[in-house]
């Protein structure tokens, strides 16, 4: 048998029944706060950075010619502990290579943000940016394709994404 | 027996075995490029030098035959050899040997597709150095195409001559040779000829790094990411050992390997065989059972399948109803029609159907394929005891005194003779189990949507008499079902016998089938066993 012990509650005094004194006390913090610098951001119309190794939306990145650097080796996805990376390999077309991605998918959804494909790529090629903004109206939309992984790098590739997008920029919230 | 000594370690060994092979049973690894147990010894990659009591130099573990020592020659007295395979000296020529076969390699290991079951990424990690004191530009032969399976990536090969010795030896077509000598030397087939012998992919198998590639696995999904099934290729009556690569994600197949057993296959198998696959995936296949109704087939839920079935046949006497099993069912299929026709029905008219287009056999000095193209005729014939022939079926047809067949199995592999067609026309009740639509399932009552070879678990007999297990890989189509499933669950409907699994089925076979006495799945094992050979008796601990 479970030993069941009743508690019962405590009773409150005159002065905790009125609730008053607690108000007061309350507002009183409410009050030192006033004076004291504000640290909330306006977003949208002020934007925070973040420093670097932010682990953000990915991107893949190109090459000196314009070109993915991904050969489909699929150590991203091997590594994906979300299994979030769907790659389809192909013939490259170009002399330097022989294989590249056809089909290059992640599901922004699924993805924990963990950066293991980062850190497993052999070509440097998914990397993971400052983006933390890329919320969506559909599930379907949030499962980026090759282009838009590339769209990505072509955003984030001179650390100017969060420039362009806000009037204000913070540097660091804990400032 | 020789004793000898390995690492510290002492034991008996046969004599006349490399020690390589020596090494193996005592489950030390030597690492090895070029020998290859199937092919000829020619010890040219210098990667498995071992040490050896009383030898001035390395000795190739390859080419060191295990061998009695006289009397007054034994080390420490008792010893024949004394082997090491972890001394310094031996670990820097491991070193020294993977740095070289190194030079020229282009260490692109993210877009090999052998990357994973690479020796040469294996015995790197293993025994090699970290990085390569190489500091020229590195030597890039051309990419060829060899023939109509098979590329080969010049810039990876580090000229074991595996493939070389494979066309020499097993093949005998001698494709392919070493062009130039030294550090210009590339593999090359020989001008106007092509590797196009119908063994040409075995060449990726023994290619120890990824040089030889078959086209039709190139890029596909990374080695690593596939689940493996040991069974048995449909695609003649040999029997090869194959392993399914296949993913559960999507339900396909997409590779079929050999693996080795030395009663069938070795270490071979059959362009064919691996690329039958592609042939299930093509088919048109039956998704769900089919009733027709208004000259139209409609689809139709199993239950009522079953009881149209069982309904249709109990209309017609015994004798006016016929049973054709076929070469491409299991034995346990084919046993469970055969009891449906003999116990359900009381009939006797069972048939195994000969539909097959029979090819000549492709012999090969070390290899078979046969033309017998189905996989199963002997256990079908060992299982149905046909009591009459498909002539005398169709015959039966044409004067009337067959009315109802039951037709199952092997529908998709040679088109329907003429007369045939006729015959069946004239059948009044049709039911038609099979994997795909054919002509056959154009004129049927019933159509039953059957499984493939890859979709289903049974035992097959090849032409050896030899019985080999097959192991589901993926899963039938859609509604589709196991044979098995779907007679068993007429049997069941017809108040015979349950059998649930090919299990069961199988340990009734070897109590009634007289090769197959004392048979069970677990003699079987993985190498299968053959008709005829004495069981071991089970000991009742065993039991």
């Amino acid at each position: 048998m479970i030993k069941v012990k009743k508690l019962k509650a405590p009773k409150m005094s005159f002065w905790e029944r009125i609730y008053l004194p607690a108000v007061f006390k309350g507002l009183s913090i409410t009050g030192r706060h006033i004076p004291k610098k504000k640290i909330t951001i306006q977003y949208p119309e002020e934007r925070w950075v973040p420093r670097p190794g932010y682990r953000g939306a990915h991107r893949l990145n190109r090459d000196e010619h314009g070109r993915v650097k991904c050969v489909a080796c699929e150590m991203c996805s091997s590594a994906c502990p979300a299994n979030c990376i769907h790659i389809v390999g192909g013939v490259a077309p170009w002399d330097d290579r022989e294989k590249y991605p056809v089909v290059f998918e992640i599901d922004m959804l699924r993805c924990i943000y963990c950066g293991m494909c980062e850190e497993a790529c052999p070509r440097e090629a998914i990397e993971l940016t400052e983006v933390y903004d890329f919320a969506d109206y559909s599930r379907e939309a949030l499962v980026w394709d090759k282009e838009k992984l590339l769209a990505m790098y072509d955003l984030t590739k001179d650390h100017t994404y969060h420039l362009q997008k806000g009037e204000k920029i913070v540097d660091d919230m804990r400032q | 027996m020789p004793l000898i000594k390995i690492n510290g370690i002492e034991a008996e060994v046969p004599a006349g075995i490399n020690i390589i092979e020596a090494a193996k049973q005592l489950g030390i690894e030597i690492p090895h490029y070029c020998y290859h147990p199937g092919l000829k010894v020619v010890a040219s990659c210098r990667m498995c030098l071992v040490k050896l009591e009383g030898f001035p130099k390395l000795v190739p573990a390859c080419q060191t035959p295990v061998r009695e020592a006289p009397p007054d020659r034994k080390v420490d007295g008792k010893y024949d050899m004394v082997i090491s395979t972890n001394d310094e000296v031996v670990k820097d020529a491991q070193e020294s040997i993977l740095e070289f076969l190194l030079l020229n390699h282009p260490v692109d290991c993210p877009e090999c597709d052998q990357a994973g079951e690479c020796l040469l990424q294996d015995y790197t990690y293993r025994y090699g150095k970290d990085h390569s004191r190489f500091e020229f530009d590195k030597r890039v032969p051309p990419r060829k195409d060899l023939g109509p399976e098979v590329l080969l990536v010049s810039t990876r090969c580090i000229l074991c001559s595996r493939c070389v010795r494979f066309t020499q030896e097993i093949t005998g077509t001698k494709e392919l040779f070493v062009k130039n000598r030294g550090a210009r030397a590339e593999i090359e087939v020989y001008p106007s000829q092509s590797l196009d012998n119908k063994l040409s992919m075995c060449v990726t198998d023994i290619c120890p790094v990824g040089a030889l590639v078959t086209k039709d696995f190139l890029f596909k999904p990374r080695n690593w990411r596939y689940q493996k099934t040991r069974t048995v290729c449909p695609g003649c009556s040999v029997g090869c050992n194959v392993q399914i690569e296949w993913m559960e994600e999507d339900n396909r197949i997409y590779r079929i390997k050999p693996v080795y057993n030395e009663h069938v296959n070795q270490w071979w198998a059959c362009d064919d065989g691996r690329l039958l696959y592609h042939t299930y995936e093509k088919l048109p296949r039956l998704e769900y059972p089919m009733i027709r109704q208004n000259g139209e087939l409609q689809r139709t839920n199993w239950k009522k399948a079953y009881q149209t079935v069982i309904e249709g046949l109990k209309k017609y006497k015994a004798d006016e109803i016929a049973f054709i099993g076929s070469g491409f069912l299991t034995n346990e299929e084919n046993y469970l029609l055969q009891k449906l026709a003999r116990e359900a029905f009381g009939s006797q008219n069972v048939a195994l159907s000969d539909r097959v287009v029979k090819e000549d056999d492709v012999v090969y000095p070390k290899f078979i394929i046969k033309g017998e193209k189905a996989p199963n005729v002997q256990g079908a014939t060992d299982m149905l005891k046909p009591s009459v022939t498909l002539a005398d079926v169709v015959a039966g047809l044409q004067k009337g005194t067959i009315k109802a067949v039951f037709w199952a199995g092997g529908g998709v592999t040679a088109p329907l003779e003429a007369d045939h067609l006729d015959a069946l026309k004239k059948a009044e009740f049709l039911v038609v189990m099979d994997v795909a639509q054919s002509p056959l399932t154009e004129l049927a009552t019933i159509v039953l949507a059957g499984a493939s070879p890859y979709e289903k678990e049974g035992t097959f007999t090849n032409y050896q008499g030899r019985v080999q297990r097959i192991r589901q890989a993926i899963m039938p189509p859609l509604a589709a079902r196991a044979d098995f499933e779907i007679l068993e669950a007429l049997l069941d409907l017809m108040d015979v016998a349950v059998y649930l699994r090919p299990k069961k089925a199988f340990d009734e076979i070897a109590a009634t089938v007289a090769d197959y006495q004392g048979m069970s799945y677990e003699l079987l094992g993985e190498l299968g066993w053959k008709k005829g050979d004495p069981v071991p008796e089970v000991s009742e601990a065993q039991q």
